[in-house]
């Protein structure tokens, strides 16, 4: 609460306060009555700023109002900028002389515009306002916290941090495509069918005539084929083509491996714009868009349709998908705790005070005999007793005895030697028996010694502060979450316990930390395996459901599964023999180049010599070649059973995925 | 131009902003009449450390130099010329009560300091940052400030009430404490100054009642604070509060049941395979490792062999009894 400044003001006063009444005060009665009146001053303006904030803290509301195109809006467009308008208003009868505000930004995101921050004095029912811009690059979620209010006196002696927690999720929409971007990039028929109908050869309401055949009765009359029928002498019929719009299935992968990746830029979000991108386009031809996500342990459907609610409800799961967390995975609990704990500290100042968030002398202490070694003291006492127990016996039943006072006389000399030498017959008779019974019962002293030095190092400063940080967290989390006292003490003694709801919290308040792709044997963590069989589960569904021959797209990481593609491979194959067709989109990463990329004229490009010194570049470089050559496995693969695999941000996915509706309606058309 | 210049730029520009100047020139007057109650007081360098002191700080934006201000006003008062060059006369502290000189510099130092915190608000930093270091690192903004904008006329006027508002206070608490002193032979145990005391039982007499008051104005203040924590703290608080309470009692019994449990969690997990790698040559910690198992060994073997030699004389002896 106080200043630096406040704590050299009081120290500075109240030292001349007592230098002032003793001597010094009758040579300069001025320096007394200086540091009384600057006490008197300090606690007044004390009393004052503590009563100002007890009594304006729980009148301060809070009102957040996300504006898009100059309205205010639910969820907002990625790729586009909105405002964020902060009101904090002081509904309370006092005024507050200075406070600073922050509306926390969401975390990894960047302001475009304006300033969350304000300086301000909060008087009664004027209300404040923060305008600020954001823009997301893709699709997601802004997580809005709340906003901190730090207050100070007016000469900045005392201040208080507290956090107006508000929070708010806005969904972040995928783009929405422009009136161009709905537009196939060039035209390859000129005969089209209306808009999202194509014919299929198969008798239905069309207006084409498909083809002829005998009369079956129940036929409506005003089918039958006159001419025909008078030619060949009996009834025939006319039969019409059936007009059906292209059904395209979106598959996204939600899965962990695709959520990695700093706020705004994962590849889940470009694959999500790319997914809008189909979605928008094919509805703006009133073709029918479905959409499935999957993870690696289940999947969802959004069946297919052509309705605005359905677009949009169909933007908004994307934008939840793109919204989710990465999971850290097993983390040391060190290294979440450094990454929650100031976010704790910035989020619930008032819950890290000492007062209701204590840290007892004992929390530190580290108790001897949960080490493994300590317990070596317990033969060891227990030995000697029995020792001494045995000749105390010889003693007393009178039979060689003088071990005993051997062993006795021995303990006299070794205290006489060490004994501290006091004055006065009582210290030193005291400092006589302690000794001895220290020297006769060497062990418990021994013991008693190993336990102060053990326990001790409990307070040494890294250790200290590890453990009244995880304390504190513990304590925390236990009050956020309702938990029994008892759930501290789990906390500090279970690191899976922690660690997982440090995840938990980190993951509820969007913070990202740096994932460890790698594990200690030096496998790739996110490679998400089983994600191919539940998605070749939902292509297998799909396929069931499907009334006609239909467009999957996959739009999935799939580069690095590696052998275990199999059961995706046995999927697509059964819907290629169903004749539907299917388009696999990957994301590909930004700092790898396109395999054509390291090729001129069909030839490789001779990479730049690396010498030893570079072993980063030099993995940068094996990793960067892998992963293009399971790609071009993938994608030969694929090709192999009639499917196509392009790169979500090196080739145009969106065009592609438009041409190749075109074909299906063409071919259609054409039969 | 560097940084640290633009930064004294801006800081000059702040202080001619027509809103900050006022403050500047309460500042300036207050350390005038330090410096003449200095000079009044007989001494040149009573009046000028000071106020020199405190137009550095307001040139420089010194931090320290308000308080440094107030130190040598104080140090100028014991020693009119800086150094103990004769042993000034003592005063009867029951004549010293607002006395003429003694009000006019307590009442410009007064002014000076909260004039001159509060330009410092304005002009140089007012809230410090308490975030971890890390954290504040990574996140290094320009300070924060006042918004000059928010400066009121009626600040000034206020200002120099407080300051006579606490000049007043300040001669009764030294009214109090001069001409009252402790007797335990009375109820309550003080009472007027009178006659002639002992010079140190006065002292002691002064710390304690200035002490007790303290004490007393602190413990109730707090205490009221704290009550009214209490009554406005949310949910959160109230939820931590009560959860912290009872782990502090429990402690002790949950810590040796999370001890036993996470035991046996450990226990029940699978044993990772064993890795055996090959040793070249044997190390200095195998040395160690083969040194300590075989001291193991040894005192295991002892005590056996111990509790099997006391066990077998006792039987003997016995039957040779």
């Amino acid at each position: 609460m106080l200043t630096s400044r406040g704590w050299w003001t009081i120290a500075i006063a109240v030292v001349m306060c007592l230098l002032g009444l003793t001597g010094l005060g009758d040579i300069a009665p001025a320096i007394p009555i200086l540091g009384l009146t600057i006490v008197a001053w300090f606690l007044f303006e004390l009393t004052l700023f503590a009563a100002r904030f007890r009594r304006t803290l729980p009148n301060i509301e809070v009102t957040r109002e996300v504006l898009q195109a100059g309205r205010s809006v639910a969820t907002a467009w990625a790729k586009s900028t909105c405002t964020i308008r902060v009101t904090v208003t002081n509904q309370g009868p006092w005024n507050w002389p200075l406070a600073f505000l922050w509306d926390r930004v969401p975390e990894g995101r960047k302001v475009r515009g304006g300033d969350p921050k304000l300086a301000c004095e909060l008087r009664p029912g004027e209300p404040v306002v923060i305008e600020y811009e954001l823009r997301s690059n893709s699709a997601g979620l802004f997580r809005f916290e709340g906003v901190e209010i730090r207050v100070s006196d007016l000469g900045g002696m005392f201040y208080r941090r507290v956090f107006l927690r508000a929070p708010l999720d806005i969904l972040i929409l995928p783009p929405l495509t422009d009136d161009e971007g709905k537009q196939r990039a060039d035209k390859r028929f000129n005969s089209l069918p209306p808009p999202g109908l194509h014919r299929l050869r198969r008798p239905g309401g069309g207006s084409e005539l498909l083809d002829l055949r005998d009369y079956r009765p129940g036929d409506p009359p005003k089918m039958i084929a006159w001419k025909a029928s008078a030619r060949k002498d009996k009834l025939i019929t006319k039969e019409y083509e059936s007009d059906v719009p292209v059904r395209t299935m979106l598959f996204l992968d939600q899965s962990e491996s695709v959520r990695i990746g700093p706020a705004g830029e994962t590849p889940i979000g470009m694959l999500a714009e790319t997914a809008s991108g189909i979605a928008q386009a094919a509805a703006a031809t009133r073709d029918l868009v479905g959409l499935t996500r999957f993870d690696e342990e289940a999947s969802d459907v959004l069946a297919p349709a052509r309705t605005k609610v359905h677009t949009i409800r169909l933007l908004g799961k994307l934008a939840e998908a793109a919204a989710k967390m990465p999971n850290p995975g097993p983390r040391e609990v060190e290294e979440l705790q450094d990454a929650a704990y100031p976010l704790a500290q910035e989020m619930y100042p008032e819950l890290f005070d000492s007062e209701s968030n204590s840290r007892p002398w004992g929390l530190y202490w580290l108790p001897l005999f949960e080490t493994f070694w300590a317990w070596i003291f317990l033969p060891l006492m227990f030995g000697w007793f029995l020792f001494l127990s045995w000749l105390m016996f010889q003693w007393a039943v009178g039979f060689q005895g003088r071990a005993f006072f051997e062993i006795i006389q021995f303990v006299f000399s070794i205290t006489n030697s060490i004994r501290p030498k006091l004055w006065g017959f009582w210290s030193n008779l005291t400092s006589l028996i302690v000794t001895f019974i220290a020297v006769l019962c060497w062990p418990a002293t021994l013991c008693g010694i190993v336990w102060f030095f053990n326990g001790i190092r409990g307070f040494f400063p890294g250790r200290a502060r590890r453990l009244r940080r995880r304390k504190q967290l513990a304590a925390i989390f236990v009050a956020l979450d309702r938990d029994s006292p008892g759930r501290i003490e789990r906390y500090l003694k279970d690191d899976d316990a922690l660690a997982e709801r440090i995840g938990r919290f980190l993951a509820d308040h969007h913070v990202r930390i740096p994932p460890k792709l790698y594990d200690r044997e030096g496998r790739y963590r996110y490679r998400c395996e089983s994600k191919a069989i539940v998605l070749a589960n939902a292509i297998v569904s799909a396929v069931a459901r499907a009334r006609d021959n239909e467009l999957y797209v996959i739009l999935a990481d799939l580069a690095d599964l590696g052998d275990s593609i199999a059961p995706l491979m046995k999927a697509v194959r059964a819907a290629r023999s169903r004749h539907h067709h299917v388009m696999v989109i990957v994301p590909w990463p930004v700092d790898v180049p396109p395999p054509e990329a390291a090729k001129a004229n069909g030839r490789p490009v001779a990479e730049p010599a690396w010498r030893g010194n570079q072993p980063g570049r030099f993995i940068h470089l094996a990793l960067t070649r892998g992963y293009q050559q399971r790609f071009e496995k993938l994608r030969n693969e694929l090709a192999r059973i009639g499917a196509v695999c392009v790169r979500a941000q090196v080739d145009d996915p969106i065009r592609l995925v438009l041409d190749r509706i075109d074909r299906i309606r063409g071919m259609r058309a054409r039969r | 131009m560097s940084e640290k210049k633009e930064n004294l730029r801006t800081y000059i520009e702040r202080l001619l902003d027509e809103r900050v100047r006022s403050y500047v020139v309460v500042v300036a007057a207050a350390l005038l009449v330090i410096f003449v109650s200095g000079l009044i007081g007989g001494s040149l360098y009573a009046g000028l450390v000071p106020a020199l002191i405190g137009l550095v700080g307001l040139a420089l934006r010194g931090g320290a130099m308000p308080v440094l201000c107030v130190v040598a006003v104080a140090w100028f008062q014991a020693l009119p010329f800086g150094v103990p060059l004769f042993a000034p006369p003592r005063i009867d502290p029951r004549f010293t009560h607002f006395r003429i000189q003694d009000l006019l510099l307590i009442a410009a130092t007064m002014v000076y300091l909260i004039a001159q915190y509060r330009l410092f608000a304005l002009t140089h930093r007012v809230v410090p940052d308490d975030r971890l270091v890390k954290v504040r690192r990574a996140d290094q903004g320009p300070p924060e400030l006042r918004d000059a904008d928010d400066v009121e006329e009626r600040e000034i006027p206020q200002l120099l009430v407080i300051a006579a508002a606490v000049l007043i206070a300040g001669q009764f608490l030294w009214l109090i404490l001069s001409e009252t002193v402790l007797d335990f032979r009375t109820l309550p145990p003080f009472r007027l100054r009178e006659g002639d005391f002992r010079r140190e039982w006065t002292y002691v007499s002064r710390e304690v009642l200035f002490g007790l008051g303290l004490g007393f104005v602190l413990f109730f203040g707090r205490l009221a604070f704290w009550l009214w924590k209490l009554k406005a703290m949310n949910r959160e608080e109230a939820q931590l509060t009560l959860a912290d309470t009872g782990w502090v009692e429990m402690r002790r019994e949950a810590a040796r049941l999370e001890t036993w449990r996470i035991y046996g969690k450990q226990r029940g997990l699978p044993t990772p395979p064993v890795v055996r790698k090959k040793r070249s040559k044997p190390s200095e910690p195998w040395l160690l490792a083969a040194v300590g198992r075989a001291c193991l060994t040894l005192f295991v073997a002892v005590f056996i062999a111990l509790v099997l030699v006391c066990g077998g004389s006792y039987i003997i002896f016995g039957l040779i009894r």
